[in-house]
């Protein structure tokens, strides 16, 4: 099968899904943001978790399951959902096997968390149930393997980027320090992956880390994704959580010497199309006056031939919202004009009325839209129909 | 990025401004498209109605390293034209917009112009939108990015556009890899749209109105071309070479082959070679993944000869001016192509010419859909009536088998309304007219004889050799005599075709390979499943005639040419069915007058026995055998028995025996004898007779025999058969007496008054 990013209708919010193009394939999923909304059968919120669990694999005892699951950062909109639909504790408790496959939790072989983010993120607000929950498991994981048990499928953690005062430094097999590069994925080298985490920033002074915690620091990868052996570097996936304008300029601080390092094919526009990514100004105050930060929008801009940015989110409309924000849409628009790109919102696609899982596929000659959108005839014989009777709704 | 300027900008066009409501429908499209976006609208230059929006699209379905070269977004001017032959086009504006499949032949100035539809507009209007259209466009870059707009499964396209003049070709020319060795001549049969179409004929070509213009083939086979995207076609020889040279293949040295040995023992130059015509015909093997797919054979005319040919290219030299042009081979060099030094080829004018061929027997198989596409049978149709005529051109348009025809027959005025002739054949042969009217109606002459005669003519020689050389006839005569006779003879497999006297019924009966089973016997088979079964209530029964003549025979059944189209093509296939088989069958179809609707019958086929009886042969089939033992087991312990009906052939003293009815309510019977009562048996010969038009009679009696006595009639049974001989002659018919005895045991006798 071909390498393949899913990106969920989750509306403002983010849930991501890498498959690699090795055999059986690996999947990484990048949040969840699966609302109440979407579990309920009588709501006509898309149900995401049906469109995730098609696209999972199941394992030799029939369990859905990841190969790896990121939680960029601990807001709502990025781990809705976690307890309710993946198995969180010990792989040895997993208790859905007699359930139908449905009502099975999915079973995360590995956890990729950053402290730093969490530490950041526990400044500024209280984490909700989800996010906590993520937190313990991923301490639970790291507790395990100082207690130097087997690192087995749905016990694994992988620890991006270095925690403060080195409380991190025993962990030196599970850490993967910022700046670097890793192509393991569940504690396998896999030969289709790479990865350079950009993102969080290490401890910072205490003023910085203020001001990086306001800016939803969260964790930034640049993942090079392979279409095949030969074709290792078909895509450059930067994915970056909420990551805001004053991030974006410490990146681009720091590599723009070495751009490359940002460029990308398939970017998902941080904070969900957020205007906060690319300006301290605030949009509905200032509209069109409102300034861009360069460095951030620098940071941003390594696009490559033909990308593609991807939004996140519900869809965008001309006016004062932010995220998503039109005006953002627009400078990214104008940062794909020079290398002929594209910019899609996952609230848009196919139609605003029924959007569905954004299929990006990665194939030898980059990355591309699996299919094009329905529309007319062939959208509504796809879609339920309206409701049709002579019954006076409430 | 670089833009083609094409047209002139309409500053400020909005769709509210435009009049014409299929170009707002498409501007109101492309602004509501989400994958679109609206850049200005121009006028299109040399049509004064031409409008084109000029639009950047992308739907993300393009992956950006494709390498047929189409961008993430590209520019497109939607053009509609309203006076054009498709009023929508699309012309990608982009500047260095990669040639690729699927593109329309354009001008060398102009943007180029995807090919989206493959139905013209005529009958895409009825389904066209303007949001189905953006949709199609969107597709066309998705598919030719990704190289699948052109179906592994779909041929690969010619080299070059249709140039606008077809050569229709004799059918030999398909597929030749050498020229046939006959003097060619080209005339125009049309000028003007849909094409321009040559017929070119040989020389010998019988009814050529005028002589033509005489022309000189020349042939040659250059390397394989994979699947360039389509070109223009080249009109010089210069030209040609490029476009073959791009795509890997060259002209050399097939042509200047072709030319050497064209001139072998010399060539002198035409005089006036104003007059003189080559016909270049390149044959291009085309490749898929490195294999032949086909060979294209692609044409052109050149003005001149091939001795002019062969010395503008350097490949013949004159030892004297204005003499016999020679190819010198020079014993130290290879054969080379033209070099540097004889340029002049390279501007010698081509008329590019699509390649078309008359078709042969094979290909009207071929396009016919027929199972199986050998030559199928030498063959007579003996009958060539409205049935005989129909089914005769439908064979010779499927290109099925070779048939000598045979009839008697003269065409009369009233045939004209359901037979192939015309008002102009009336008085002549029926055979000579059908031989006319099919022997061209393909490119392949046919090899047909014409034989004025009746099928079953004992001293024609020319039938009896047309008879003797088949290896299946079909009889349309419908008479009973032609059948009966050859199934009194030694003949081919036969077939028996005709329509009901109503014309909503048609039968064909087919004699087994073998001929185990000729037709007479089928025939009484056949008369069995008319008495048997529920469509044999009307199947036979005659819907009303009109006199076409003062003689008594002068009626003709009132039958339309459709309902003998209808037949003859249910016939036509059939036949072509069952003769694939070797077993005897036996078939009729009936058409519901009021629906239309077409039911198939099929009745069982049994093997036949037959017994000499003082000059008469009588015929039976192993289904009436299991008819009696079955009613025999019925009665037992006692004796049963019924009338026997069948049919007698006086010229051949031949009786069949079709059917042995069960025994009348009031007959006697006891474990030892048996009287067959009359109850209802005055009624079921009449529904007999009724149902066969007066075929099947009654022909005798049987009765069957008590367990532990075989079927030798007893001294009784011969007192019975006497008295039934002796009643009988009063008709003049002998009389059939079936016993059937223990263990399936039958024996027949023949009563007859000497």
């Amino acid at each position: 099968m071909s390498a393949m990013i899913t990106f969920f209708p989750v509306g403002c919010g983010d849930m991501a899904l890498v498959r690699l193009a090795d055999e059986p394939a690996t999947h990484i999923l990048i949040d969840v943001n699966i609302r109440g909304a979407a579990d309920d059968p009588d709501d006509p919120t898309r149900d995401v978790a049906a469109d995730l669990r098609a696209r999972l694999p199941r394992d030799g005892q029939g369990r859905p399951y990841v190969d790896a699951f990121l939680l960029s950062h601990p807001d709502k909109d990025h781990c809705t959902g976690l307890q309710n639909h993946f198995h969180l504790g010990a792989i040895a408790d997993y208790p859905d096997d007699k359930l139908p496959d449905h009502l099975k939790k999915i079973v995360i072989r590995e956890i990729w968390s950053s402290p730093m983010v969490f530490r950041r993120a526990s400044r500024t607000h209280t984490l909700c149930e989800d996010a906590k929950a993520f937190n313990r498991e991923a301490k639970r994981r790291v507790q395990r393997f100082k207690e130097g048990l087997p690192l087995i499928d749905g016990e694994r953690v992988l620890i991006l980027g270095e925690d403060e005062n080195g409380k991190t430094d025993a962990l030196t097999a599970i850490l993967v320090r910022t700046g670097d590069t890793f192509r393991a994925v569940n504690g396998r080298p896999n030969s289709f992956f790479q990865a350079q985490l950009l993102g969080p920033l290490p401890r910072q002074p205490e003023d910085d880390e203020i001001l990086l915690s306001k800016n939803h620091s969260s964790t930034v990868l640049n993942m090079r994704l392979a279409s095949s052996l030969l074709r290792q570097d078909s895509c450059h996936f930067l994915t970056a959580g909420d990551a805001e304008v004053a991030i974006w300029e410490r990146l681009w601080r720091r590599y723009q010497a070495t751009p490359e390092v940002l460029a990308y094919d398939v970017l998902l526009a941080p904070h969900h199309c957020s205007w906060h990514s690319l300006s301290y100004d605030s949009w509905s105050a200032l509209r069109e006056q409102a300034k861009v930060a360069p460095d951030a929008r620098s940071a941003l801009a390594q696009a490559k031939f033909g990308a593609l940015i991807i939004a996140s989110a519900k869809p965008i409309q001309d006016d004062d919202c932010d995220p998503p924000c039109i005006r953002a849409k627009s400078e990214y628009q104008s940062i794909l004009s020079r290398p002929g790109g594209l910019f899609l919102c996952t609230g848009e696609e196919p139609n605003r009325s029924a959007p569905e899982p954004l299929e990006i596929e990665i194939t030898a000659a980059g990355a591309k839209k699996k299919t094009a959108r329905a529309r007319g005839i062939a959208a509504v014989a796809a879609a339920a129909a309206p409701r049709a009777g002579t019954h006076v709704l409430r | 990025m670089c833009f083609v300027e094409w047209g002139e900008l309409i500053p400020g066009a909005t769709a509210d401004q435009r009049q014409e409501p299929q170009l707002q429908a498409l501007l109101r499209a492309c602004g509501e498209h989400p994958d679109m976006e609206v850049v200005e609208l121009r006028r299109v230059p040399g049509d004064a109605l031409g409008l084109a929006i000029v639009v950047d699209v992308g739907d993300g379905t393009v992956a950006p390293g494709n390498a047929v070269g189409i961008l993430r977004r590209e520019r497109l001017a939607l053009v509609y034209r309203p006076a054009a032959a498709m009023p929508f086009e699309v012309r990608p504006l982009r500047r260095d917009f990669p040639e690729t499949l699927h593109q329309h032949s354009v001008a060398a100035d102009e943007p180029r112009s995807l090919c989206l539809y493959d139905q013209p507009w005529s009958e895409l209007e009825r389904s066209w939108t303007a949001g189905k259209f953006l949709t199609r466009v969107l597709q066309w870059l998705e598919r030719t990015a990704d190289g699948s707009l052109h179906a592994d499964d779909q041929a690969l396209e010619q080299l070059f556009y249709d140039a606008g003049v077809h050569l229709v070709l004799p059918s030999v020319f398909r597929g030749v890899t050498a020229l046939p060795n006959q003097p060619l001549r080209l005339r125009l049969a049309h000028q003007g749209p849909p094409h321009t179409t040559l017929i070119g004929s040989f020389g010998s070509d019988p009814g050529l109105a005028s002589p033509g213009l005489p022309f000189v083939p020349l042939l040659c086979e250059v390397p394989g071309v994979a699947h360039p995207p389509i070109q223009s076609p080249p009109r010089s020889l210069g030209e040609l070479q490029a476009r073959l040279e791009q795509a890997g293949s060259s002209l050399f040295p097939a042509l200047t082959d072709a030319i050497r040995q064209a001139s072998k023992g010399g060539l002198t130059p035409a005089r006036d070679s104003a007059n003189a015509h080559v016909l270049l015909l390149v044959r291009v093997p085309r490749l898929r993944a490195g294999d032949v797919e086909r060979v294209d054979v692609v044409g052109f005319l050149l003005q001149g000869d091939i001795a002019g040919l062969g010395l503008c290219l350097g490949v013949l030299h004159q030892v004297q001016p204005g003499g016999a042009a020679f190819a010198f081979t020079t014993m130290q060099s290879e054969p080379q192509a033209p070099g540097a030094t004889v340029e002049a080829w390279r501007s010698l004018a081509l008329d590019p010419i699509h390649i078309r061929y008359r078709v042969d027997n094979r290909t009207a198989r071929l396009l016919s859909g027929l199972a199986s596409l050998d030559e199928g049978p030498r063959g007579v149709l003996a009958g060539l009536g409205a049935l005989g005529s129909a089914l005769a051109e439908l064979w010779a348009r499927e290109g099925w088998g070779r048939w000598d025809l045979v009839d008697p027959d003269i065409v009369e005025p009233h045939n004209v309304v359901r037979h192939l002739a015309r008002d102009p054949h009336i008085g002549l042969p029926k055979v000579a007219v059908v031989k006319a009217l099919t022997q061209d109606i393909l490119g392949e002459p046919c090899d047909t004889e014409a034989i004025q005669a009746s099928a079953n003519a004992q001293d024609h020689a020319a039938l009896q050799r047309a008879l003797a050389g088949a290896d299946l006839l079909v009889d349309a005569t419908t008479t009973l005599d032609v059948p009966r006779d050859w199934s009194a003879t030694d003949m081919p497999r036969t077939a028996s075709v005709f329509l009901t006297p109503s014309g909503r019924g048609s039968v064909l009966l087919l004699e087994d390979r073998f001929r185990a089973i000729r037709m007479a016997a089928l025939e009484a088979q056949y008369y069995r499943a008319v008495l048997r079964e529920p469509w044999g209530a009307v199947h036979l029964r005659p819907q009303g005639a009109v006199r076409v003549g003062a003689g008594c025979r002068d009626r003709s059944f009132v039958i339309s040419a459709a309902q003998i189209v209808l037949h003859a093509a249910l016939l036509d296939q059939a036949i072509q069915r069952s003769v694939a088989n070797d077993a005897a069958s036996i078939h009729a179809w009936t058409v519901d007058p009021n629906t239309g609707a077409v039911a198939f019958h099929q009745a069982p086929v049994f093997e036949v026995c037959q017994q000499t009886r003082s000059g008469w042969t009588i015929y039976w089939d192993l289904g009436l055998e299991s008819d009696l033992a079955s009613m025999r087991n019925g009665a037992l312990p006692s004796e049963t028995g019924g009338i026997l009906l069948g049919v007698v052939d006086h010229k051949l003293h031949t009786i069949h025996l079709v059917e042995a009815c069960p025994a009348p309510s009031d007959s006697q019977a006891t474990p030892h004898d048996f009287i067959r009562g009359t109850q209802g048996v005055v009624e079921t010969r009449q529904a007999c007779l009724d149902r066969t038009q007066g075929q099947v009679d009654y022909v005798g009696e049987w009765h069957s025999h008590p367990p532990g006595v075989g079927a030798t009639p007893s001294p009784t049974d011969a007192e019975l058969l006497g008295q039934l001989a002796c009643a009988l002659v009063a008709d003049g018919v002998p009389s059939v007496m079936v016993i059937a005895g223990a263990h399936g045991e039958v024996s027949v006798s023949l009563g007859q008054v000497l």
